[in-house]
């Protein structure tokens, strides 16, 4: 966490205080590592919320892990910015630092002696659980490394496919604090495959949402789209038994989001809208039911609004951040895209007043969207029109066009190609 | 038996005489008569020999006749216009050029490494008589008449392009270039050099004619020749084919993929500017693009391609210009020059000016509307393109690409075939 941090400084924005949230009951809603790690992530960007969020990690740190690290570092943080601020510095608790890195030293000796003896003692079950203590622990002492190896080692003593589905979550739960994504894959299909799974609808689930989550965090085009799917797929049975990565709002704001990006009209009715689902989870979020209910109505304004209206929220979630800017213009387009859908052409002031912005703003976006052919259209500048291009005919011509320049390019490959045959023949290349 | 002719026509030429050597050419006639004997004959005839006159005072070029005594001839104009510096060069040129009007191809294919020399012969006239004009077209009726129908690379091409490049003629020697070379012979006194240089200076003449798909095509064809090393050619080839592919075609277009990978590793280490200045224009940004390239500027001039490098430059303007018509049907003036991204004063000059060069050049169909009053600056309509492929011309166009791809489709199921059938040719692939 402290290095991913590190590596993301340079590019951190601040947020402004969001409108919507409320620190204390929204990290309520989640539960282990990923408290502190919310919470300091709204701390670097906001500095409205920054003391009280470093004060809830604090205390979170503090009563529920051995991560001493983690507590100097918050520590540090939080005085800087009460100093910055005037006001009195929280004194180090030094006691508990000591004791509790004695303790941590202690219980990882036990720990590991423990194993040893199981291992002497050939018992596979205990072995396995041995290694899953361990990796508990040094997951609750913030070590992640230590903590992946131990979890990975119990791979080769799970006895039944709940072994497996555990060893799977403790590896994708560490990866997931790591960011390390990419590694997540294997695992999640790996538990994906067991063939009888314990409370199957629910594991699915959380398989299926960190499955998403490292969609997100990749680089692959389609993204959100395959997100947004994971994300629909997610059974409502789930709730907030996931909470030490994700609660059940983050699956309707992230897969609300994605959806709206990605899906066609169609998709957006039957996927989402009807879907019920995810229907029961867009109630814990009812702004994204009305984000998605007025665009499916074609009310882009009030839909942009309510984008404007939370984006600071988006901001400040840990997973959301870096797309939000990418998916808001997705979601942009895309409204203006369909809004342009039904006429031959419209006039731009009109067309501004519906999107609440101005004719030259409109305009250059629309040439965008021109240029990378999302609308088959040219802007008429001087009248402020846009006008549907006469689509058939360029269909036509482009055809021909084409067609000109690919037989043009088989002709002057083919002719390269008997020229260096006979290159080659003559055995005259460059020595 | 040729063998031993050789031996003794060496022994003899010492004491050959220039009327032994008319005698020798007249009295062989027939086609076999020439390569047999005639041939060594002429190989080592010494340069007294051909400089001499006859013993009646006639200059032997008299005695000769251009069509039918071809070889003969050749070993003599070129040896005396190469190596003669008291007779008339104006009059050997006019025997040359006559020469060159009348030779009998197959007499001459017999002698190779001599009709090189033509290109020497023509080279040191032009000096002599200091108009480098001279060698280029009489380079080009040579190399058509030693074709025939059939393109096959000769030693003189390379020449050509050279000296039309130097003399500055960018139009003559374009029905030769225009001819797609399909076949190369290293009997034909021809080398790798050669070839390569051909390519390199007929980019440079299709530069000159701004024909730049077709200068890509030269530049591709000698970046890309067989390889095991890199010549210097190929080299600068590829430094002119980054800033050609940005002019013509607004993206670096990815180099073939037989392209030996010597050469593509190589170029990659040398021409960092370049390509990364390539990275540069794919970014769209007028702004950028100028520091770029003042900041490139030493390395451009070095290489002779700072005035190319410029050209990318309104190559990126007019680009932008062009992506705007697909996006507008009309558009102010000064929004072009914003939205191209035109700074400074003459801004809308500049604009208009690009846009005029692009409707004459037919990239783009547009029409200003000049309103005169102050509050509305000048409007540009964008046009669809009128040929929309309904007229008899432009089928009768596409009628004659598809003829023309058809011929080369069979001649690469030909080439194909007896490829197939070469044991040696398919051996030699595998070790290269």
């Amino acid at each position: 966490m402290t290095e991913a941090t590190a590596t993301e400084k340079s590019t951190i924005l601040t947020v402004e205080a969001p409108a919507n949230l409320d620190l204390e009951s929204y990290i309520a809603n989640y539960r282990g590592h990923t408290k502190v790690s919310r919470a300091c992530f709204i701390a670097e960007r906001c500095p409205a919320l920054e003391i009280e969020a470093y004060k809830l990690a604090l205390f979170e740190t503090q009563t529920n892990s051995f991560d001493t690290h983690k507590y100097e570092h918050i520590i540090i943080r939080l005085n800087a910015a009460l100093k910055a601020r005037n006001e009195p510095e929280i004194p180090v608790d030094k006691e508990w630092i000591q004791t509790t890195q004695k303790q941590a030293k202690a219980t990882a000796e036990k720990l590991e002696a423990e194993l040893r003896n199981y291992k002497n003692n050939m018992i596979k079950e205990s072995i396995r659980m041995g290694h899953n203590d361990l990796g508990d622990h040094y997951y609750s002492c913030g070590e992640l490394a230590n903590a992946q190896r131990s979890y990975t080692y119990t791979r080769d003593y799970c006895a039944s496919s709940s072994h497996v589905v555990e060893m799977c979550l403790n590896v994708i739960k560490v990866g997931v604090e790591q960011r390390a994504f990419s590694y997540l894959h294997n695992y999640i299909v790996r538990a994906e495959s067991v063939s009888d799974i314990p409370n199957k609808t629910n594991t699915i689930s959380k398989l299926k949402c960190c499955s998403a989550i490292a969609h997100l965090e990749s680089t692959n085009a389609n993204k959100y789209k395959h997100a947004a799917k994971l994300f629909m797929e997610v059974a409502f049975g789930m709730e907030n038994s996931f909470n030490e990565i994700i609660a059940a709002n983050d699956v309707a704001v992230y897969g609300g989001l994605c959806a709206l990006a990605t899906f066609d009209r169609e998709e957006l009715k039957s996927k989402v809208i009807d879907n019920v689902n995810f229907r029961n989870y867009l109630e814990l979020e009812p702004q994204i039911r009305e984000l998605i209910t007025s665009f499916y109505n074609s009310k882009y304004r009030t839909c942009l609004q309510i984008l404007e209206e939370y984006k600071n929220d988006f901001l400040l979630d840990i997973y959301l951040s870096a797309h939000v800017e990418h998916l808001f213009s997705m979601i942009r387009r895309k409204a203006l895209v369909q809004y342009f859908t039904p006429f031959s052409a419209i006039d731009l002031n009109v067309m501004a007043k519906s999107f609440s912005t101005n004719v030259k703003d409109l305009e250059d976006e629309l040439a965008k969207l021109i240029a990378e052919n999302e609308i088959q259209a040219r802007i008429d500048s001087n009248k402020k029109i846009l006008r549907v291009s006469e689509h058939q005919q360029d269909q036509r011509k482009l055809v021909f066009d084409r067609t000109v320049a690919t037989g043009e390019e088989y002709q002057r490959a083919s002719s390269a190609l008997l020229l260096r045959l006979s290159l080659i023949k003559a055995d005259m290349i460059v020595k | 038996m040729a063998d031993s002719t050789a031996t003794t026509a060496q022994s003899r030429a010492q004491e050959t005489s220039t009327d032994e050597a008319v005698a020798h050419v007249v009295s062989n006639a027939n086609l076999k008569d020439i390569s047999n004997r005639l041939l060594p004959l002429l190989r080592a005839f010494t340069l007294t020999t051909y400089l001499g006159k006859c013993s009646n005072g006639a200059d032997p070029l008299d005695q000769l006749d251009p069509q039918e005594q071809s070889l003969g001839y050749l070993f003599f104009i070129t040896t005396r216009c190469i190596s003669d510096l008291q007779s008339n060069a104006r009059d050997l040129l006019r025997r040359l050029i006559f020469f060159i009007s009348t030779f009998s191809p197959e007499q001459v294919y017999l002698a190779p490494e001599r009709f090189t020399l033509i290109a020497d012969a023509l080279s040191h006239l032009a000096h002599r008589l200091e108009s480098p004009i001279i060698p280029v077209r009489p380079l080009r009726t040579a190399i058509q008449r030693f074709c025939g129908d059939r393109p096959v690379f000769t030693s003189l091409h390379a020449s050509l392009a050279k000296y039309a490049l130097l003399a500055k003629l960018y139009k003559d020697p374009l029905p030769v270039l225009d001819w797609d070379i399909e076949h190369v012979d290293a009997t034909l006194d021809t080398n790798i050099e050669g070839f390569l240089s051909y390519y390199y200076y007929g980019a440079m003449i299709y530069i000159g004619n701004k024909k730049y798909g077709r200068a890509l095509e030269f530049l591709s064809l000698a970046i890309s020749a067989p390889s095991q090393a890199v010549s210097v050619i190929q080299l600068e080839c590829f430094k002119k084919y980054v800033l050609l592919s940005l002019i013509h075609y607004g993206k670096l277009l990815p180099l073939p993929k037989y392209t030996a990978t010597v050469i593509s590793k190589f170029v990659r280490r040398h021409c960092r500017q370049y390509i990364s200045f390539a990275d540069v224009y794919e970014t769209q940004c007028i702004e950028k693009l100028t520091t770029a390239l003042e900041k490139r500027r030493e390395a451009f001039e070095k290489d002779n391609n700072w005035g190319l490098a410029g050209q990318c430059l309104r190559a990126l303007q007019q680009q932008k210009i062009q992506g705007l018509t697909r996006t507008y049907i009309t558009l102010s003036v000064s929004d072009i020059a914003k939205k191209v991204g035109f700074t400074g004063e003459n801004a809308n000059t500049e604009v208009e000016k690009n846009i005029l060069e692009m409707v004459e050049q037919g990239s783009i169909f547009a029409s200003i509307e000049h309103t005169g009053r102050g509050d509305h600056d000048e409007m540009v309509s964008f046009h669809d393109n009128p040929n929309s492929y309904d007229t008899s011309e432009s089928l009768a166009i596409l009628d004659e690409k598809i003829s023309q791809a058809v011929m080369v489709g069979e001649r690469l199921n030909r080439q194909d075939k007896s490829t197939a059938l070469d044991r040696d040719f398919m051996s030699r692939v595998s070790h290269l």
